[in-house]
């Protein structure tokens, strides 16, 4: 250093050097505060990539928010971390989770963050200091993700509560641009998770149908019935082997073909069944009807063909599945059953005839000999031929009784219910006019409740009746007072007729057999034990119901109800 | 005295009722004939002015039945049913219990009523009070 420095020159460098000292220990803090904030920044990067390393491994949504908000508080220091997964068509359906919060309730919180996702329509920003009035937060960053074409956004905010701002660091944009940065990696996890799912459930779909289609050709393959698949213009793309059985051809042979030009010849089908067909397939509709088909050796078969369309999944029409059923034999055996019909219906019709004709025939001479007795019994005659003679007269009644009987069973057997509108009370009134001769001594009366017109069956009421009314008469009370009543009663559905006597009664013992064929409850007088068998079957034909009750030495009680057709 | 025509193919039904009848009208002129054409020929012969006063009819016969004698007269002798209508009383005598052929012996106004064989003095009787009013005198 050169002596001759005057004081005044030394103070000069002094203070030149002391400036340059400040200058350098200035310098020297900017280095130090650069050297801390490379530090943080690197601690910041390192904390990122183990959040990377973390979310990687993340396979569901609310995981992946709780991953957000544990890293961004350790990440930026802040007191809260936010992260909410937010449906943006329905309000207040939220998928979020929370790390921090102090000593505010966490509703409370979740309340006023939800306060802000909403507030704030920019995609970032952030705020160092308190700007909205009354809320809990002071020092806060936000970041919004949307993927366009969806409902979701994530939402993902770091917070500081007006509380701890003081002793928290500022909010500055040097954290908010690490701040971006996150929350732009946070998206492509959310991102790559959906994508996943999306995929996770596309691939059960496909793994869904590969089975049922598995199924489907399982079914198609195995049926005894043929199926054909065609293109939307009725060509054959696939036949089944029933198929190919049934019909005798080869798959090489129809494939590409359209079914009716090789199953069906002209005439073969009436026109307005093919016409059904024809209009079914143009409309794309489901259709089932029964045809002729010729085999590939010309042999005809009947088959029910049941067409379905297929439509693709934009309702266009791509195939069309037939099902052949082969009904030939059904066919058959209907034709058949309709033949044997016919045949019945002429058998029955001849034996009805027959029946009347020997009835007739049987009948005749018995009259003849009826007449010829009472013509006897006009002559002059010992004692002992009068009574021969009446024996003789009742021996011819009872056999055209039973001649009758028997014509009335075979009647009810074998020809179709008929049912008409008649006055059932006229009928009724000609039926005791009939009965009169057989008991002078019986009192009847007839009590009536309702329409007398009804509508069933005239004869076999009239045959039914007929035989109640008759044993009614025949077993009433002897010695005086006999009586019969007829109570009936008509609704538009039904009627019921009561027929009472006051006879002598019919044991306990035969009450339940009096309707079985050919019983009989007593031997005082003659018949065949067919009347009341001939009442029931009679009944049951014209869908009724008969019971009887009776009370020895008091009466019995027969009680019809037939419906109304 | 009143003219009785049966018309019947059993001859010993036939003469029963002849006894009968002339049992219950010990004035009777019964004329019997044996089939549906005999029966025509004689209605033809005696002419409308010269009619029965009762015919008895069976229905089942051989060729020709009661109801074809029914026919006959109303499609090939107009004049005669229209004459019979008028005077005679007619009906069905017969061994039927069919009841279709009662239900279609109500489809003919000539026929009173139907009949079960064999007459008897009692249905002469009822006969005979129920046609005291109608019966046109000989």
């Amino acid at each position: 250093m050169p002596h001759n420095l005057s004081h005044q020159e030394l103070l000069q460098e002094y203070l030149a050097l002391q400036s340059r000292v400040t200058r350098f220990s200035a310098q020297e803090q900017e280095l130090i505060n650069a050297r801390d904030m490379l530090d943080q920044e690197l601690v910041g990067y390192k904390r990122m990539n183990e959040f990377h390393a973390a979310a990687i491994e993340v396979r569901d949504v609310p995981r992946l928010l709780e991953l957000i908000s544990e890293t961004l508080v350790d990440l930026f220091e802040t007191e809260i971390g936010f992260a909410c997964f937010r449906y943006m068509l329905e309000q207040g359906s939220y998928q979020c989770h929370l790390e921090g919060g102090g000593k505010y309730r966490e509703e409370e919180m979740k309340a006023a963050l939800r306060a802000l996702c909403s507030s704030h329509a920019a995609p970032y920003s952030w705020c160092d200091g308190e700007k909205e009035a009354g809320s809990p937060l002071s020092r806060w960053m936000i970041g919004k993700k949307h993927r366009p074409g969806s409902t979701v956004e994530m939402v993902v905010i770091a917070a500081v509560s007006r509380e701890k701002a003081l002793t928290y660091g500022r909010i500055d944009q040097r954290k908010f641009t690490l701040f971006q940065l996150f929350v732009e990696s946070c998206s492509a996890y959310l991102e790559s998770i959906s994508a996943r799912q999306r995929i996770k459930t596309q691939l059960e779909t496909i793994r869904k149908s590969e089975l049922e289609l598995r199924r489907l050709s399982l079914i198609a393959t195995n049926t005894h019935s043929g199926v054909i698949i065609t293109d939307a213009k009725a060509r054959i793309v696939w036949v089944n082997d029933a198929f190919k059985t049934n019909t005798g051809y080869v798959e090489e042979e129809v494939i590409g073909k359209k079914p009716k030009e090789f199953l069906q010849t002209e005439g073969l089908n009436d026109e307005e069944t093919l016409h059904r067909l024809s209009s079914a397939l143009q409309q794309h509709e489901n259709v089932s009807v029964d045809l002729k088909n010729i085999r590939k050796n010309g042999e005809v078969f009947f088959l029910r063909l049941t067409i379905s369309p297929v439509r693709d999944q934009e309702d266009k029409l791509v195939n069309f599945i037939a099902i052949q059923q082969d009904i030939t034999e059904q066919k058959v055996s209907e034709a058949r059953m309709i033949e044997q019909n016919e045949e019945l219906t002429k058998i029955n019709q001849e034996l009805d005839q027959f029946v009347y004709s020997i009835s007739h025939d049987l009948r005749a001479p018995l009259l003849s000999i009826q007449g010829l007795l009472g013509l006897m019994e006009t002559e002059k005659m010992g004692a002992a031929n009068m009574e021969y003679l009446s024996l003789v007269g009742e021996s011819t009644k009872r056999l055209d009784h039973t001649i009758l009987e028997i014509l009335n069973y075979s009647r009810n057997a074998r020809l179709e219910v008929q049912f008409d509108s008649f006055n059932l009370r006229t009928t009724i009134a000609h039926i005791l006019s009939d009965l009169g001769s057989m008991r002078r001594d019986v009192r009847t009366s007839v009590h009536w409740s309702g329409n007398e017109e009804v509508v069933q069956d005239e004869i076999r009421v009239g045959v039914l009746l007929k035989n109640i009314l008759a044993n009614a008469i025949k077993y009433s009370k002897r010695g005086g007072d006999a009586e019969v009543e007829v109570r009936a009663i008509t609704t538009p559905q039904a009627m019921q007729i009561i027929i009472a006597d006051n006879g002598e009664g019919i044991d306990e013992v035969h009450l339940q057999k009096v309707f079985d064929m050919f019983y009989r409850a007593t031997h005082s007088s003659p018949g065949t034990g067919l009347g009341l068998y001939i009442s029931k079957e009679i009944t049951d034909k014209i869908g009724g119901s008969i019971s009887i009750e009776s009370t020895l030495g008091i009466g019995t009680e027969v009680t019809i109800i037939l419906p109304q057709h | 005295m009143s003219r009785y025509l049966l018309i019947d193919d059993d001859d010993i039904i036939q003469f029963i009722h002849k006894r009968v009848i002339s049992a219950a009208d010990g004035q009777a002129d019964i004329s019997a004939v044996f089939s549906v054409a005999n029966g025509l020929q004689l209605l033809t012969d005696w002419g409308v002015d010269h009619l029965p006063d009762f015919i008895f009819i069976d229905i089942s016969m051989p060729v020709n039945s009661g109801f074809d004698f029914l026919d006959a007269l109303i499609s090939d002798h107009p004049a005669l049913h229209a004459a019979l209508l008028e005077r005679s009383r007619v009906f069905l005598l017969t061994s039927s219990v069919n009841p279709r052929d009662q239900q279609r012996a109500q489809g003919y106004a000539l026929i009173e009523r139907m009949l079960s064989k064999p007459l008897t003095p009692e249905m002469m009787m009822q006969l005979g009070t129920l046609s005291s009013e109608t019966t046109s005198p000989t």
